[in-house]
């Protein structure tokens, strides 16, 4: 396994050169994300790519407005380092390298069903750049679900050495990483918004490290090859950067760019990348206009428009080779299942075996922060907010998706798939409530 | 994937299991007790703890229990390995023109995918891949143009 890891390592480097040249041609300040600068410029490279080999007009689209705002800013500093000052990063780092170790702990071949799906079209891009995409807009190749997203199966195909048959699920290792460094690095953002002592944040970093790496059906895809939970980590990441945007005294430019990215990266992944990305960013708009700040709000829009750039450009695609995306067609919506639906994933969320007691720790506490007096702090709020949104849209994109999508949600494993996309954030809500509590002295005092 | 289920592997026994869960939580149970007792538990703690315990039995499974556990992977991905090769092998074998006849095993069909991940239409293919039941437990057995798996 650490041999294939190793020989994984000039692919990822040749991707990263890549986002830092981005990073510096567009002065996106990503040198002002501490530890998850390097997880960031991955991303970068890695969007790059996957526009490109889209089609070059989606990355044109998505490059050109970040070029001129370059263009329009070229007198001022690049980033905001001198703002935050240094910071102790020890215990992120310690958290990632635990939770890394966790998930290097599997097969290099795949065992579970849907890592065999995903990696076969990943055999399929081995053959060559666009293969899979060329494939995937061709019915007679017959891959097999028609009109999925693409990135997930072509990041290993990537990230695979062509000189090395380095196994694929070691390349979603990456991947997952990569995820779980940019949400422990949101979430250190999100309790820097809150001003609370240094001590505090270190520990409720490493209180959501435990929470991730202690719930059991997390820790099995923490090990696995399934996209689930990077679309969470990512989705939970955006999140968490809007709440410290909405909520810090001072404009950080770097964190737009890495929500831009990363919302790129997450509608590449997996369709319900896109509800997700939509369910944070109109909240968020919301919370601008609400707020009366209109940065944040086009703030937001930027977001939201990032990653609508590969959805729209991939569905046209789609449409224009005559492909259709079955599993996740929208149609008319079943109002009729959502009590049966809710009903079914309030089940699904309290069995102890798969979740311990995330679900009803978190709702526990995130009630008690909502309704204590004089409100909840301005993160927790925020982040609440958008974790009900998520929730929402969520049970809606269900309702209202196929009738396969409902029989599978009540008999199959979707529902317990989409907690685990839920579950990054719902970890963030409860760790940044729970930071808010003074620690005992200070209350006794 | 579906959820931690409770399938207990051959080679641990329940005996040995329920032991264990006792051990870990009068461990966790104890500790916490004695940081009560020193005043010194806060929020950030207990939760911890409350999650940690919580998480005893799912974790036990994923750890100790379940075919996917540590201990046991190797013979999973073994077995998985095998398969998928004897099915690769012989779709190169025959230019990936394989007529594939399923008898019940389901749990083939997404490694049958990841084997050969081009699947053509063949309009007139000799060969046939006969996948029974328990055939990634099983393997293959190649004879003439048919490569049978599993189980009747």
């Amino acid at each position: 396994m650490s041999a294939a890891i190793v020989f994984s390592i000039p692919a990822l480097a040749a991707i990263i050169a890549l986002g830092w040249a981005v990073d510096r041609a567009l002065r996106a300040g990503f040198a002002s994300a501490g530890f998850a600068r390097w997880p960031l410029r991955f991303l970068t490279g890695l969007a790059v790519m996957f526009l490109f080999a889209l089609h070059p007009v989606a990355a044109i689209v998505a490059l050109t407005p970040a070029a001129a705002l370059r263009w329009r800013d070229r007198g001022r500093p690049v980033s905001s380092d001198a703002l935050q000052g240094p910071r102790d990063e020890a215990v992120a780092l310690g958290a990632l390298a635990v939770l890394a170790t966790i998930a290097a702990i599997r097969a290099a071949t795949p065992l579970y069903w849907d890592e065999f799906v995903w990696l076969a079209k990943s055999r399929i891009e081995q053959g060559g750049w666009g293969a899979l995409r060329g494939a995937a807009l061709d019915h007679g190749a017959g891959v097999f679900p028609p009109g999925y997203p693409l990135l997930w199966s072509l990041a290993p195909a990537w990230l695979t050495a062509p000189w090395h048959r380095t196994p694929l699920a070691i390349a979603t290792w990456w991947m997952l990483v990569t995820a779980v460094a940019l949400w422990l690095w949101s979430l250190r953002e999100a309790l820097e918004a809150s001003a609370m002592r240094e001590g505090v944040a270190r520990s409720s970093v490493a209180l959501a490290a435990l929470m991730l790496g202690a719930t059991p059906l997390l820790v099995v895809h923490l090990r696995a090859s399934y996209a689930d939970l990077p679309v969470g980590l990512l989705a939970a990441s955006i999140a968490l950067l809007h709440a410290r945007a909405l909520c810090a005294a001072t404009p950080l430019p770097h964190l737009l760019a890495a929500r831009c990215v990363i919302a790129v990266v997450l509608v590449g992944l997996k369709d319900e990348g896109f509800v997700h990305l939509a369910a944070v960013t109109l909240t968020g708009l919301a919370a601008g206009l609400i707020a009366r700040r209109t940065r944040i709000a086009w703030e937001n829009l930027a977001v939201l428009a990032a990653g609508a750039i590969p959805l729209v450009t991939w569905r046209l695609l789609l449409a224009r080779h005559g492909v259709t995306d079955a599993d996740h067609a929208l149609g008319a919506c079943a109002l009729g299942d959502a009590p049966g639906l809710t009903g079914a994933m309030a089940k699904h969320a309290i069995d102890l075996t798969s979740w311990g007691v995330l679900w009803p720790l978190a709702l526990g506490v995130v009630s008690v922060s909502v309704v204590r007096r004089g409100g909840p702090p301005c993160v927790v709020r925020a982040l609440s907010t958008t974790m009900c949104a998520m929730v929402a849209t969520t049970l809606l994109a269900l309702l209202c998706g196929p009738e396969r999508v409902r029989e599978f949600a009540f008999g199959g494993s979707l529902l317990n798939r989409v907690l685990v996309q839920l579950a990054p954030l719902a970890i963030g809500v409860v760790v940044t409530a729970v930071a808010q509590i003074p620690p005992r002295e200070a209350a006794t005092a | 994937m579906n959820g931690v289920c409770e399938r207990p592997n051959s080679h641990t026994g329940a005996h040995g299991s329920a032991v264990l869960i006792a051990a870990v939580v009068l461990i966790v149970g104890a500790g916490a007790v004695l940081q009560a007792r020193r005043r010194r538990l806060d929020v950030r703690r207990a939760l911890a703890l409350v999650l940690v315990l919580g998480a005893i039995p799912g974790l036990h499974a994923v750890w100790i229990r379940r075919p996917d556990a540590p201990a046991h992977l190797p013979d999973a991905a073994r077995a998985v390995e095998r398969f998928e090769s004897q099915v690769a092998g012989f779709a190169v074998q025959h230019d990936d023109c394989v007529e594939v006849v399923r008898r019940g095993c389901e749990a083939c069909d997404p490694v049958l995918w990841f084997a050969r991940p081009h699947r053509r239409l063949c309009a007139s293919g000799t060969a046939r891949l006969v996948v029974q039941r328990d055939s990634i437990g099983s393997g293959c057995a190649l004879r003439d143009a048919t490569l049978t798996c599993g189980e009747p």
